[in-house]
């Protein structure tokens, strides 16, 4: 064209035509999900979280129930003192035993004690045919050598046996830690299914219909809200007897409440909205009017509440555990790792920091990932 | 054009209550009928009962007293299911097109729905052979079809709203101010658009608006509405000629004209103050509070809808 200012012959289908690119839904949700850092790295937790729990047992040699009484409360970085032929490292249990320690950092066996000498404030051991002594007049204890009363040189390695050490019964925390996960994601799974089941059906039809069904459904709910979930858990294991099954139970019997009332109020409100009323006037049955109009309406409100949940679920089971009225033992969640640890929390602080810490982990990623979905799910955020 | 009556209303009523005794009169003993390939359009201010008397004629509110009588079955007393096949025949036009169409659903399944409701298709995937020439028909392209309703323009959505209202050609189709919150420019394409269906399809119109020029384009009769009673209804051009009562003639007056030569000669008209409140409408003509003529006889009786020669029906005790 030579002339830049000619007009231009506009046709119709230039006028109607519609300049953003055209994406189905699905890959329209995931082009403004993956938009938020916060959203994606919640995510990929998630997803690690998920390959922890449920592949994580497979690629470990302990199970979660065994004990080894030798090795109690081993921390993951450990203070060792060498051998006497330099080739080995020993490390010095709370029980006042002695551990050999492979210069790669696996844990070896015991050694024997051969004689208490109470005089010296040493306990002597059998290192291969040489005598060592657990010397306890000062703190931290040593390993010295009883003839020359010199200490052995010190350093610190890290537990290659037990990546995360062990706790008071001498059992992996790793191993435990991916049991706990499992049973922290079922937990979370659980709420998200009866959330979305009943607690929408329920709340949506509470909400569509009005008037006294409203009233009577909303009253039901109301009266199982008032009774605290730590009494509805004790008098299901009651029945029951304690464990997951029981929580499971009394998490799906209850945990729907907050989503009726949630969509119950989105949908009180849309049902006046004028796509509703079109649907209304053009004969779509309630069953087509709450599913394709009013709760994929609400679906933003509903995401937020479920992810606001699902750490409350999981954090539920952790307290009920840590109370010590949820799983019981051997099984391990993460809440009752974090009740087992606080007994001796002044030398083994690991015990408690690193479940707490996968608590925290999850609460985060659901959140996050809550968050972009909301976003992620209404259209109208499109850019 | 055949004299087939696709509606007949007998003194509709529609009374809202409003907290504690209080009632709203938003419609109050309208009567009319609208004949087959016709248009009917109503006019009057805001809050006058246009929308709720369109809305009791689809049954969205459920009427307080009078009849609905449709094809010739009185739809009156029809709960929702019996109602189901009526609505096959009555769709409805709504004002906002930004607030009708749900913006979770892709204009496909926007226009689908009817069709799935009342079961001409089975499927969604079989609605396409109707929602293909549907869309083409009111200026949009199967490309759009995919689309989500808050991509499109204003006028662009109201002919999505269009679609789904004709996609089974009803025999009435009630058009609560379909244009007024479009632009000109789209205006007129979307009236021309009704007309030609109109044309086309024989479909009868209910048509509410505020835009009297408008009206008397698309209208062969027209009804002029004031706090929920018909003050006057007959042709269209008689109407707009000679209208009889004083408020019709006010909001004739109001009409600006675009030639302000002309603008400068003509006498103001416009009626003066508000519309009075319809939990408390005043008593005999509901119109004496702001008329200019008001004669004794206009506080203490209602006047009677009376035939003043061609059809033309004014409820007005000046006419008498």
């Amino acid at each position: 064209m030579d002339n830049k200012w000619e007009m231009l012959e506009a046709t119709n289908e230039d006028r109607e035509k519609i300049w953003t690119k055209n994406r189905t839904f699905a890959g329209d949700v995931w082009f403004r999900f993956r938009r938020k850092p916060t959203s994606i790295a919640g995510f990929i937790i998630i997803v690690l979280l998920i390959l922890f729990a449920a592949a994580g047992p497979l690629f470990t040699e302990y199970s979660y129930s065994n004990q080894n009484l030798q090795v109690v409360n081993i921390p993951p970085r450990m203070k060792v003192f060498q051998t006497p032929d330099k080739d080995g490292y020993l490390y010095i249990t709370q029980g006042m035993q002695v551990l050999q320690v492979n210069t790669d950092g696996t844990l070896g066996s015991q050694l024997t004690k051969v004689r208490e000498e109470s005089n010296r404030m040493m306990t002597i051991f059998d290192c291969d045919g040489t005598e060592v002594a657990l010397y306890y007049g000062q703190k931290p204890y040593v390993i010295a050598n009883p003839q020359k009363n010199t200490i052995y040189p010190s350093t610190e390695l890290w537990n290659k046996s037990y990546l995360l050490g062990t706790d008071n019964l001498g059992r992996d925390i790793l191993t435990r830690l991916m049991y706990g996960t499992r049973v922290s994601l079922m937990v979370a799974f659980v709420a998200v299914i009866v959330n979305m089941i009943i607690g929408i059906l329920y709340g949506g039809i509470s909400g569509y219909l009005g008037g006294n069904v409203d009233a009577v459904m909303m009253r039901i709910v109301d009266i199982i809200s008032t009774i605290p979930l730590t009494l509805y858990v004790i008098l299901i294991m009651v029945i029951m007897g304690s464990g997951l099954q029981s929580i499971i139970i009394a998490l799906g019997t209850v945990y729907w409440v907050d989503m009726a009332r949630v969509v119950r109020g989105q949908v009180l409100g849309l049902k006046e909205q004028e796509f509703v009323q079109a649907a209304k006037t053009i004969g779509s049955s309630t069953k087509t009017i709450l599913l394709t109009h009013l709760i994929p309406n609400a679906m933003g409100s509903i995401l937020v509440t479920v992810t606001m949940l699902i750490p409350s679920a999981i954090f539920m089971e952790a307290f009920l555990g840590y109370l010590g009225i949820g799983l019981q033992p051997p099984l391990a969640s993460l809440g009752t790792m974090c009740n087992d640890a606080t007994e001796n929390l002044r030398s083994c602080p690991h015990q408690l920091f690193i479940p707490a810490l996968v608590i925290c982990l999850i609460m985060f990623a659901f959140n996050f990932v809550g968050d972009g979905l909301r976003d992620a799910l209404d259209p109208k955020l499109k850019k | 054009m055949s004299e087939q009556l696709i509606l007949e209303i007998n003194n509709l009523t529609k009374h809202f209550k409003a907290g504690g005794k209080q009632t709203v009169h938003a419609l109050d003993g309208v009567s009319f009928t609208l004949k087959k390939g016709e248009t009917l359009g109503l006019v009057g201010e805001s809050g006058c009962g246009k929308t709720t008397c369109a809305r009791t004629i689809i049954r969205m509110y459920e009427p307080t007293s009078g009849q609905i009588i449709m094809d010739g079955t009185d739809i009156t007393e029809l709960n929702q299911k019996q109602l189901k096949p009526f609505r096959k025949n009555m769709q409805m036009i709504f004002q906002d097109p930004y607030a009708s169409l749900n913006a979770r659903m892709t204009v496909r399944d926007i226009i689908a729905e009817p069709l799935l409701a009342h079961g001409v298709v089975k499927r969604k995937q079989d609605a396409n052979e109707y929602v293909y020439p549907m869309l083409e028909r009111v200026g949009l392209t199967r490309e759009h079809a995919s689309r989500y309703a808050h991509e499109f323009s204003g006028g662009q959505r109201q002919r999505v709203g269009i679609a789904r209202a004709l996609i089974l050609e009803p025999n009435l189709v009630v058009c609560d101010e379909p244009i007024s919150a479009l632009d000109v420019s789209i205006q007129a394409q979307v009236i021309n658009l009704l007309k030609d269906f109109q044309e086309e399809k024989g479909v009868s119109y209910l048509f509410i608006a505020h835009d009297l020029s408008m009206i008397r384009y698309v209208s062969d009769n027209v009804g002029v509405m004031y706090l929920g009673q018909l003050a006057e209804i007959g042709e269209t051009d008689e109407i707009y000629k000679n209208p009889l009562h004083p408020y019709t003639k006010g909001l004739l007056g109001s009409i600006p004209i675009a030639n302000p030569a002309l603008a400068r000669q003509k006498k103001k008209s416009s009626i003066e103050g508000d519309i009075p409140s319809p939990i408390k409408p005043p008593a005999g003509c509901r119109f004496h509070t702001r008329c200019p003529y008001m004669k004794e006889i206009c506080c203490e009786e209602t006047p009677k809808l009376k035939d003043a020669g061609n059809g033309h029906m004014v409820a007005c005790h000046l006419c008498d």
